[in-house]
């Protein structure tokens, strides 16, 4: 035993390089980061101006320039921090990297005005511990993200990566594994919600000649994205947690499906893949231990549908993405008819940590009854958006409004959408509910405010999920058609009466009676609506008018000709030409050529435009 | 009374004459021409074409799966092979070079890859996915055509016709439509000219409403062929729209 | 011991009487269906058994093998009664029955009426079961049987008389004796075979008399709420009627046992080719019913009755009187009684249907139809 303990190890610290290791702890590095989001706000450019700077400098061997993944706060992108010190810097521009060089690397002082600022005291935060979006959080699953370089195996390396999976390989318990798992309650969002540990434990059953492990990035809804953070920034995390299942359950072969417009988290993956390879960790006898495992990458197209165990299966297999009855379940005839245990990635990379740590510990993360952390992809009209990972149970209100910040200055906070297309939408007034099994579909929570109109949204649900239906069931197919038809009729201000008892008819038979996890789920955001924001579908039906100013059919611009200076500006960029006056007099829209593009209310510097709506003329918020 | 008796002759005049139905299962009638057990190609008479226009909607819907859409055993028909409506488009598509597909197809038999990755990989050499090149594909890897097209088509991604110049993709993902998306959209359109998601006339400008582009913090997020432009407003996008044609000396 | 001998004999005679019923009633039912077939271009049972003669025992031990309930309402002394009660006109004309030469069971004097009176057990016993299965529309069913029945008794009593008065005697036997010759009655009074025929079909609820019992119009009439053993009491009936009464026209009309060869084979006593004519005969007839049913359209109650009061009986009536006078008072009256009677006959065929049409054109003058255009 000992013997095999120590020739693992052996084989293990040869897969290790420390020279290689670019993220250390304790030594002066500037850590950007590169992730998506930040990259998409101009993280390359800050980068570059930082190495440029301290080369300019003959700083370069003092300084090490580090990427990492996501720091979690995407709103605030770019993102630098300077360790050891750990000065936090949101919103770095190429410009201001000089004065960062200067005064915080070389000076050791923070500059002030480029600190983050308190979004209620307004004062400056200087450490990165101390920024309320990260101070609510407990970073279980993304501990290392934002810490390392993501293409650094050594980096993660020598932040106890695959330190799980080498005890467990050394103890050779695959069942211990499974316990830790079960025991801990880690969940999953694939399928039904359900237990990953369990689901591994069921995939035993049986004698078969293969197993497959199969990890999900899709995300399914178009506003997720916590799994690509995952992969962006530590995807070696998502690879122990294959490795880790496959040495439970005994497979051989992996799967991790990539959405193609996540080129960056493909691109991570796909490097961390080789470089896995190559150390040894990923092919045959692996550590001399006896397992052998591999992964491979399927990169495809968002599919709302792959929500759906067995459509993302179909999906894996080349096939149409169409879901198929269950029984048998996947752990019993799943990817090429085998076992196949199916999660997402923020799943597989808790595994590591709840193998180290225990189960116990994992449970005791969450609050009262709840176990374990949740991760969401926090966006919309919050005003600090970002991938937040919590303790389950912590209530919504303590993530919009303490760690996101709460609405935006001026708006007035609505409700939220967790899960995108198949979950639910909760009015401000249930905020108080914890978070632990509302996120069934996706990791997305959208904070809205009083210039989303509900019913709108609603639709555009609807049409997602009505576009993405494989079309197998009859009441899922049609009875998203048919709730779309109503809708739009409804937005259009075409409503009758009868229709909202329609829609939740609709709705309830379409839940009822369809086969996969997107048919149970597509009326969720349009029976929430119903049910709690009923009011605005009346004002919409009866009197014609849109309470949030949105819904276009029943909106009209006008300009208020108190507040109106005449500057002009409106009338020059209008797109339609239907703003007239002289400067210096109040304008006028001609409201039967206007197309409602919203630009003129945009430009606008006095605030001077109404969005009217309804019979009452009543102003929409945010317009007044 | 005289037709009782004229019915009584008819039916007795059946007494001898010998049986319509057969012994089945011992017997088995051969069954008629256009019964449903047997089915084979109609050739219209006129033409003395195969009415057949290899749609191969009859493998996809078969539910026993009993149907392979062959393409290298013509039937025994007097006219010429392919039908013409599938010459037709493949006119349509002009001439396609296949050559790239060859590494395309030997790297996928090969390692095994995913239909979707080809896919996406012939997508990426050619824009889009002509209809001679699924045709090599399904030649090749022995998958039938329909479920190629079953995969192609499931999901937007794939183009099945050549795109424009330039493609325009709004991002449809719930923070973008909560933060005016639509009004974006709306906007490209009227700059475009067009009235719904597609390509304008002139083959200028692909618009099309893809999923999340990643960048959820300055929504709403557009991106033009690489680039991608956060916060977008109408204005801004009426900007674009002038700028694209601006360079490309279109007006 | 004499007494109980008899006794012995008696219940001997009775159970194979019983047994014939069941067993002619089982050879009529492949009997038919396979004829059926036949006549229309098909098979029939043709599996169970050398050409599927079995299929009436496999049908019985299915019936057999049925759960035997009761509805709950139902009055459950009558309701048990009317099946077997129903055979009882079957079993006891057998003893009548001239089967061959000089052997019947019972030469009783007054045969033809006896025949009569015991076949109205079956009226009886069907409206018992429709009573008893307190269910309305078995009792309209019954009720309809019932009505069709007794309607028809009397156009075939009116023929039986005719048939007596030629023989001037009511025993069987007699009737085959006046017979013999070949002179039988069916040259020679056709028309009457005619009338008697078309009764006894509608006696047996047959051919297109058979509304009482048709599906489609009443479920199954009174046997609706019988089941297994219970219905196929009714059933078997029905079938082994129709070759007792088939064997009493026979009797009647065809001359009984005669035909060539008599006295060819005899085995204790009995000459078995007479009863080989007669069973020939038999199933001649069993055939023409079958045909019958096959080509004729079923009749409506309405027009059930009115064939009956509005056709048959007048003819009946008619009939009596020309054929008693002829019998009574023409020289060589049996040619003349089939001059006369053929005569008659032809006409009724070639009359019928241009008076039904005259008749049918002077209705609907007087209640002009909506429906068709100016005459």
């Amino acid at each position: 035993m000992s013997e095999r303990a120590d020739r693992i190890e052996a084989a293990f610290a040869h897969v290790f390089h420390p020279s290689m290791v670019s993220a250390r702890e304790g030594e002066q590095e500037v850590r950007v980061c590169a992730a998506t989001t930040c990259a998409g706000s101009g993280a390359g450019a800050v980068r570059d101006a930082f190495r440029d700077e301290l080369t300019r400098r003959g700083l370069q061997q003092e300084w090490r320039v580090v990427e990492t993944g996501c720091r979690g706060s995407c709103d605030q992108g770019p993102i630098v921090s300077v360790e050891p010190a750990g000065v936090f810097y949101p919103r770095v521009s190429p410009a201001s990297v000089p004065r960062i060089v200067a005064e915080t690397l070389v000076g050791g002082r923070p500059v002030e005005d480029l600190l983050y600022r308190h979004p209620d005291t307004g004062r400056p935060v200087a450490r990165a511990a101390d920024v309320p979006f990260l101070l609510g959080q407990r970073r279980l699953v993304l501990a290392l993200a934002g810490r390392i370089d993501p293409a650094s195996i050594d980096d993660a390396i020598a932040h106890e990566r695959y330190r799980a999976f080498v005890e467990a390989l050394i103890a050779d318990e695959p069942d211990d594994v499974i316990d830790a798992v079960e025991e801990s309650g880690l969940r999953t969002r694939v399928g039904d919600p359900g237990s990953v540990g369990s689901r591994w434990r069921r995939a035993l059953d049986g004698t078969h000649d293969e197993r497959f492990v199969v990890c999900t990035a899709d995300e399914g809804d178009p506003g997720a994205f916590a799994d690509r953070t995952v992969l962006e920034s530590d995807p070696h995390a998502v690879i122990e947690g294959m490795l880790l299942a496959a040495f439970a359950i005994g497979a051989r072969h992996g799967v991790v499906r990539v959405r193609r417009d996540h080129a960056a988290a493909g691109e991570r993956l796909r490097g961390a893949l080789v470089e896995c390879r190559e150390r040894g960790l990923l092919g045959r006898d692996i550590l001399g231990a006896g397992l052998s495992f591999d992964i491979e990458i399927d990169a495809a197209e968002r599919m709302l549908v792959c929500a759906d165990e067995t459509a993302l299966i179909a999906s894996l297999e080349g096939r149409r993405a169409v879901p198929r009855i269950r029984p048998p379940a996947p752990t019993e005839a799943g990817f090429r008819g085998r076992p196949t245990v199916v999660s997402d990635a923020v799943a597989y990379a808790a595994v590591p940590w709840i193998v180290r740590n225990g189960a116990a510990a994992y449970a005791a993360a969450g609050l009262h009854e709840h176990t374990g952390t949740r991760v969401f992809s926090l966006s919309g009209q919050v005003r600090n958006g970002g991938v937040v990972e919590v303790p389950a149970g912590t209530s919504l209100r303590r993530v919009v409004e303490d760690i996101g910040g709460g609405a935006r200055p001026g708006r007035r906070l609505k409700a939220v959408q967790i899960g995108g297309p198949l979950g639910v939408c909760l009015p401000a007034t249930a905020l108080e509910a914890p978070i632990d099994d509302l996120a069934a579909g996706s990791s997305s929570l959208v904070v809205l405010d009083d210039r989303t109109c509900m019913v709108d949204l609603a639709r555009h649900l609807l049409s997602i999920s009505q576009r993405e239906g494989c079309g197998t069931c009859v009441p899922c197919r049609l009875g998203t058609k048919r709730s779309l038809e109503i809708l739009e009729r409804i937005v259009d201000g075409r409503g009758r009466d009868g229709d909202m008892e329609l829609l939740a008819e609709l709705g309830t038979y379409c839940s009822q009676g369809t086969l996969c996890v997107l048919g149970g789920n597509a009326s969720n955001p349009v029976l929430g609506t119903l049910r709690d924001f009923a009011d605005e579908y009346e004002a919409h039906i009866t009197e014609r008018r849109c309470p949030a100013g949105v819904c276009r059919a029943l909106i009209t611009y006008s300009i208020d000709p108190e507040a109106c200076t005449g500057c002009t500006l409106c009338a020059q960029r209008c797109p339609a030409a239907v703003i007239s006056g002289r400067e210096g007099q109040p304008h006028v829209i001609d409201v039967s050529g206007c197309t409602k593009c919203d630009i003129c209310r945009q430009v606008c510097p006095d605030g001077a435009v109404r969005v009217r709506s309804g019979v009452s003329q009543a102003v929409a918020p945010g317009t007044a | 009374m005289l037709g009782i008796l004229k019915a009584l002759r008819t039916t007795v005049s059946h007494l001898p004459r010998k049986p319509l139905t057969v012994q089945y299962p011992e017997v088995r009638e051969e069954l008629p021409e256009r019964s449903r057990g047997l089915f084979k190609v109609v050739v219209d008479v006129t033409t003395e074409e195969a009415r057949c226009r290899a749609c191969t909607l009859c493998e996809t819907n078969c539910p026993v799966q009993v149907i392979r859409v062959d393409y290298r055993n013509k039937y025994d028909l007097p006219a010429v092979d392919q039908a013409a409506l599938a010459r037709d488009r493949l006119a349509e598509q002009g001439a396609v070079d296949l050559s790239p597909l060859r590494p395309i197809i030997d790297g996928h038999l090969e390692s095994g890859t995913g239909l979707n990755a080809v896919l996406q990989r012939v997508q990426d050499a050619y824009g889009y996915l002509p209809r001679a090149a699924l045709q090599q594909l399904s030649l090749e890897t022995g998958t039938s055509l329909s479920q190629i097209y079953g995969t192609a088509s499931f999901s937007d991604r794939f183009r099945l016709a050549p795109p424009a110049a330039h493609i325009i993709s709004v991002c449809r993902g719930t923070t973008c439509y909560a933060a005016g998306a639509p009004l974006v959209a709306q906007a490209l359109r009227e700059a475009l000219g067009i009235d719904a998601d597609g390509t304008t006339a002139d083959g200028f400008v692909t618009l099309q409403s893809v999923d999340c582009l990643g960048v959820c913090g300055p929504a709403p997020v557009v991106r033009v062929d690489d680039r991608v432009h956060v916060a977008m407003t109408p204005e801004r996008a009426h900007a674009l729209v002038q700028e694209l044609r601006v360079a490309e000396g279109v007006t | 011991m004499d007494v109980f001998l008899d006794i012995l004999r008696g219940l001997v005679a009775v159970i194979i009487a019983y047994a014939f019923v069941f067993i002619s009633a089982l050879v009529n039912i492949v009997f038919e269906r396979r004829t059926l077939a036949f006549m229309q271009d098909r098979l029939g049972p043709n599996r169970t058994g050398p050409q599927g003669i079995l299929q009436s025992v496999a049908d019985s031990f299915k019936m057999l093998g049925k759960e035997d309930f009761a509805p709950a309402a139902v009055d459950k002394r009558l309701f048990t009664l009317a099946p077997i009660m129903v055979m009882i006109g079957a079993v006891a004309v057998q003893l009548v029955i001239p089967y061959t030469k000089g052997w019947t069971g019972q030469d009783l004097n007054i045969g033809i009426i006896y025949i009569v009176a015991v076949t109205s057990f079956t009226v009886l016993a069907i409206l018992i079961g429709g009573w008893a299965s307190h269910n309305k529309y078995s009792l309209v069913g019954a009720l309809r049987s019932a009505a069709q029945m007794v309607s028809y008794e009397v156009p075939m009593i009116l023929a039986l008389l005719v048939v007596a008065a030629a023989t001037s005697s009511l025993s069987l036997n007699d009737v085959v004796s006046a017979q013999a010759g070949y002179q039988w009655f069916v040259f020679v009074m056709p028309t009457t075979f005619f009338i008697f025929f078309i009764a006894s079909i509608a006696e047996l609820n047959r051919g297109p008399f058979d509304l009482p019992e048709s599906e489609s119009e009443l479920v199954a009439g009174y046997g609706t709420e019988y089941s297994g053993m219970r219905f196929g009491m009714f059933f078997l009936n029905e079938y082994a009627g129709m070759t007792i009464m088939s064997m009493v026209t026979v009797t009647l009309f065809f001359g009984g046992w005669e035909g060539p060869g008599e006295d060819l084979l005899v085995l204790w006593g009995v000459s078995v080719i007479p009863f080989v004519w007669f069973m020939i005969k038999t199933y001649v007839l069993v055939f023409a019913l079958v045909w019958i049913r096959l080509s004729v359209p079923r009749l409506q109650v309405n027009e059930l009755m009115a064939f009956a009061w509005k056709l048959l009986i007048p003819l009946g009536l008619a009939n009596i009187l020309a054929s008693t006078a002829i019998i009574l008072w023409a020289p060589q009256w049996k040619w003349v009684m089939a001059g006369f009677s053929w005569v008659v006959l032809i006409a009724i065929v070639g009359l019928f249907d241009p008076l039904l049409r005259r008749r049918l054109r002077r209705k609907h003058a007087q209640a002009p139809s909506l429906t068709r255009g100016t005459a």
